[in-house]
């Protein structure tokens, strides 16, 4: 035995030494501050279905984590194999791969969109002339259609008959009678020497699997130099939450020098899209409410917008149907953080308002109101537990995801 | 008993050994004799499995060679196999960890017969010392059979005459001993039988003692008549 | 004890005075860069404190304060690690041809132990990967001793403390250390991968020699495509068709053949065709 001590030395220590780091680095990890969520009022239950997704760190050095009622979670903390199966893969995405894990193959690169209705689950992707990075040159829509009952998929390609499009992108792919795939198609007009953009609705007979008609929305060289226009795709339209509407607002400015680089906005125009029947008509409100008020929730009924008005918060509840502002939901608001510092959505009647970004240890927002009554349901902060330590590193937080 | 049967070797296009057979008989020194190049160590390497061969078989006392044969039979190259940078006393002790059949005491007994030194290096041992100590690793094993490949080449008269007491000891007494050489003289009386090779055959075997009693041939004689007749 | 054990502790002591020296330079070498980093940027400090007259937090806005990621982009400590990969890879190549070196050709009497020869093979690649983990693990234990001296030589207002992970993290040592022991087994596993196709390589050369050269690069290319065959697919007939725990599954999968089929060719090699 004497003769093998360098062979029996060298393993035990090795084994040792790796075996305590790997050990420690579990314990290591959890030295990230854990960030709580402090009730100022309201009821906690009201934390119980949601998580913030954000990350923190500085620099180069960022790890993703997760905030819920229970504490904080980070990418890092998991498992190399949960690490692995998706940090970056929305949880909608991720159900669906669950429930479809066949049907979901290779369709988990974030190169396209998903819809899910009670019979189906539709996929698009933009078909591209090669593999290789530098050619985004998109000349096809791939289309696969999962249906739920027979479990039978149907792929298909609608060939874009247009190649000068230089990029595309899908914003949202939605299945009623037809199938609507709305792109953000840009080419470069070599004329005008600019870039030209256009959102086209592309309507798809499903059983005949072939275009049936290109609605093109939106055309950038349509506008006047004084008018901005832009598509509004509703926060609730990109997951797989549906609605029959798209709004598109049309900004007209003055520009007050010459370099374009700054102007007053002069006047403002809505447009309500309704995809199922291709129908775009202007929605009449006044003046007031289309320059200041920013659209945050569609819903078949309703449009939400959002308004700060001298201080205090406003929700603006305009009816569809009936074509008029239904009332002006005001709320208690206390956080005086500005509004653009802050993320917006609206979840089964709901308001959600959560504070993105703080810097050190200081603390963070979190604020859930009833939409209809104005009531506050909860009213909390985000702090940081052992905030005694120095940090250098900031959270921000950037999705909320119900659960 | 070690059998070759009809071994044939080639080194690329060229044709070394074209179907050798011969036996090796335990208690027996058996000698192969040929002129340098005629493949005598080649066939030691095929023995050992230590080269591929193209086709025949080799037996060691009825069976293929393997791992525990090499318990029962050994090989002295020409050179030493040894680390260089060992000393004898650490070339014995490797010897032991990984050898049951080796044998402590004989190899103690070898070391004073050859006044050989256990804290010298290997490296720094004079060709005819080198010799020795390889000679040493290899009888001090208890096999049955022994190869030898070129025991006397390059080799001091002195020197020469200690190897040669050797075979005609007890360490070599009882094993089968296959033995090559180009240059009989100081070991004819030593042999057994003798496997001629020329033109990678084998052209004679024949036993010293039978050919000696009944020709009046010595081995020699009968190396002239194969060679120049 | 068994033979196995006998060669691998052989085959260490054949090695370990190379390794100390290896192991020495590399504490040396990380020791002195600590000192002398941190000495330049203390003499830097005070230079520009007394000669621009300013004070201590400006400096520190002005040139930084002073962290390990300094002295781990340096050469007194990348280049002994550099050192010691170069030399371990020519030794994956060494480990072999030494024992064919010289007119002492050591290999006889390996190839004519009483056990199977397998085990010469299977030892020389266990005393490979024991020198990587061992130089493994004498870095994890150098850190913590070099992240004290620094905090010892430089006063805190001047310096950012790194942990040892935040450390791994902005390097290329991740590869080499990575933070998870999943991560840490599939880079030493694909390690020891390749260090068995290498040494079949090194086989197929050493049983048929000009031809083998060939023969093994052949090989090693058909090993190195096996093993990638999952990725292969996901890039081009099945496209992005695997989820990445099945990809990283059959990884698992083809890696194990492809060591199996190594250690069997290797095993075959030794026992059929191996010349001396």
């Amino acid at each position: 035995m004497k003769r093998y001590w360098k062979l029996i030395s060298i393993v035990l220590i090795t084994v040792l030494v790796i075996g305590t780091f790997y050990i420690q680095t579990g314990i290591a990890k959890s030295e990230l501050p854990e960030f709580d969520i402090k009730t100022i009022s309201g009821n906690e239950a009201e934390l119980d279905r949601i998580a913030l997704l954000g990350h923190y760190g500085s620099g180069g050095l960022i790890d993703y984590l997760e905030i819920t009622e229970s504490g904080t979670e980070y990418a890092s903390g998991d498992s190399f194999l949960r690490q692995l199966s998706g940090n970056y893969t929305s949880s909608e995405v991720k159900r669906l791969q669950k429930n479809y894990r066949n049907f979901m193959r290779g369709k988990n690169n974030g190169m396209g969109t998903f819809f899910e209705n009670e019979s189906i689950v539709a996929y698009a992707k933009l078909g591209m002339d090669s593999m290789s990075v530098s050619n985004y040159q998109p000349h096809s829509i791939d289309i696969s259609i999962l249906n739920k009952e027979t479990k039978k998929e149907t792929s298909f390609d609608i060939s874009i008959v247009d190649d000068n499009y230089q990029s595309m992108y899908i914003y949202a792919v939605y299945v009623d009678e037809e199938m609507k795939i709305l792109t953000n198609n840009s080419y470069y007009d070599s004329q005008a020497g600019k870039e030209r953009t256009e959102v086209h609705v592309y309507s798809i007979d499903i059983s005949a699997e072939k275009l049936v008609n290109d609605d093109v929305i939106l055309n950038t060289e349509d506008a006047s130099p004084k008018t901005i226009a832009g598509i509004h795709i509703p926060g609730n339209l990109d997951e797989t939450d549906t609605t029959n509407y798209l709004l598109k607002r049309e900004i007209h400015k003055e520009v007050s020098d010459e370099r374009e680089s700054y102007y007053e906005l002069t006047d403002a125009e809505l447009f309500l899209y309704d995809i199922g029947t291709n129908e775009l008509e202007p929605i009449n409100l006044s003046n007031d409410y289309l320059m200041n008020a920013y659209p945050i929730f569609i819903n078949d009924a309703f449009i939400y917008f959002l308004q700060e008005d001298e201080g205090e918060l406003k929700i603006v509840i305009y009816n569809v149907a009936t074509k008029e502002v239904e009332r002006n939901q005001t709320f208690n608001f206390s956080n005086n953080d500005p509004l653009y510092d802050s993320f917006y959505k609206i979840k089964d009647e709901k308001l959600y308002i959560i504070n993105t970004y703080y810097k050190f240890a200081a603390s963070g927002s979190i604020f859930i109101a009833d939409i209809n009554t104005g009531e506050t349901l909860f009213e909390g902060t985000i702090e940081m537990d052992n905030s005694d330590q120095q940090r250098m590193s900031d959270l921000y937080i950037y999705d909320i995801e119900f659960r | 008993m070690i059998e070759v049967k009809e071994l044939t070797k080639k080194f690329g296009s060229k044709t070394v050994l074209n179907g050798i057979s011969f036996t090796a008989d335990k208690g027996q020194i058996t000698c192969l004799i040929g002129i340098n190049g005629v493949g005598k160590t080649t066939i030691l390497n095929a023995i050992m499995a230590l080269t591929p061969i193209n086709s025949g078989e080799i037996l060691i006392d009825g069976e293929k060679i393997h791992k525990e044969s090499y318990e029962k039979i050994t090989f002295i190259p020409d050179a030493t196999i040894m680390l260089p940078q060992m000393r004898i006393s650490e070339a014995m002790q490797f010897m032991a960890d990984f050898y049951d059949c080796w044998n402590q005491k004989r190899a103690d007994e070898i070391l004073q017969f050859f006044r050989l030194k256990e804290n010298d290096r290997i490296s720094e041992l004079s060709k005819g010392n080198t010799a020795k100590v390889n000679l040493l690793l290899g009888l001090a094993m208890d096999v049955d059979y022994l190869l030898m490949d070129e025991p006397f080449s390059g080799i001091d008269i002195f020197s020469r005459e200690q190897i040669a007491n050797v075979f005609s000891s007890h360490l070599v007494e009882d094993r089968g001993v296959i033995i090559t050489t180009h240059e009989i003289n100081d070991i004819e009386h030593l042999i057994d039988k003798v496997v001629l090779l020329d033109n990678g055959v084998v052209t004679k075997e024949f036993n010293t003692e039978e050919i000696r009693e009944n020709e009046g041939k010595s081995v020699v004689d009968v190396m002239r008549e194969v060679y120049q007749g | 004890m068994s033979r196995y054990f006998k060669l691998v502790n052989f085959e260490l002591n054949r090695f370990i005075k190379i390794y100390l020296v290896l192991a020495g330079v590399i504490i040396l070498s990380q020791i002195a860069g600590v000192i002398l980093q941190a000495n330049s940027y203390l003499r830097m400090a005070s230079e520009i404190i007394n000669v621009e007259m300013l004070s201590r937090s400006e400096f520190i806005n002005q040139y930084g304060t002073m962290s390990f990621y300094q002295i781990t982009q340096s050469i007194w400590f990348d280049g002994p690690i550099a050192l010691s990969i170069v030399s371990l890879l020519i030794y994956v190549f060494f480990i072999w041809y030494r024992d064919w070196l010289g007119k002492n050709t050591f290999v006889y009497r390996l190839l004519m132990l009483p056990t199977a020869r397998i085990n010469i093979y299977l030892s020389k690649a266990t005393v490979i990967f024991l020198m990587v983990l061992g130089l493994i693990a004498l870095q994890l234990v150098l850190l913590p001793i070099e992240i004290n001296l620094l905090k010892w030589m430089v006063p805190l207002d001047f310096r950012t403390d790194m942990s040892i992970y935040e450390i791994l993290m902005t390097n290329y040592m991740t590869i080499l250390i990575p933070l998870t022991i999943t991560e840490f087994i599939i880079n030493y596993g694909t390690g020891l991968m390749v260090v068995f196709i290498v040494f079949t390589a090194i086989l197929f050369e050493r049983s048929y020699r000009w031809k083998g050269i060939l023969f093994g690069l052949i090989y090693g290319a058909f090993a190195v495509v096996l093993f990638f065959m999952p990725m292969i697919l996901q890039s081009t007939i099945l496209y992005e068709f695997f989820y990445p725990l099945e990809l990283l599954a059959l990884h698992f999968v083809t890696g194990l053949i492809v060591m199996g089929l190594s250690v069997w060719v290797g095993n075959f090699l030794l026992n059929k065709k191996i010349r001396i």
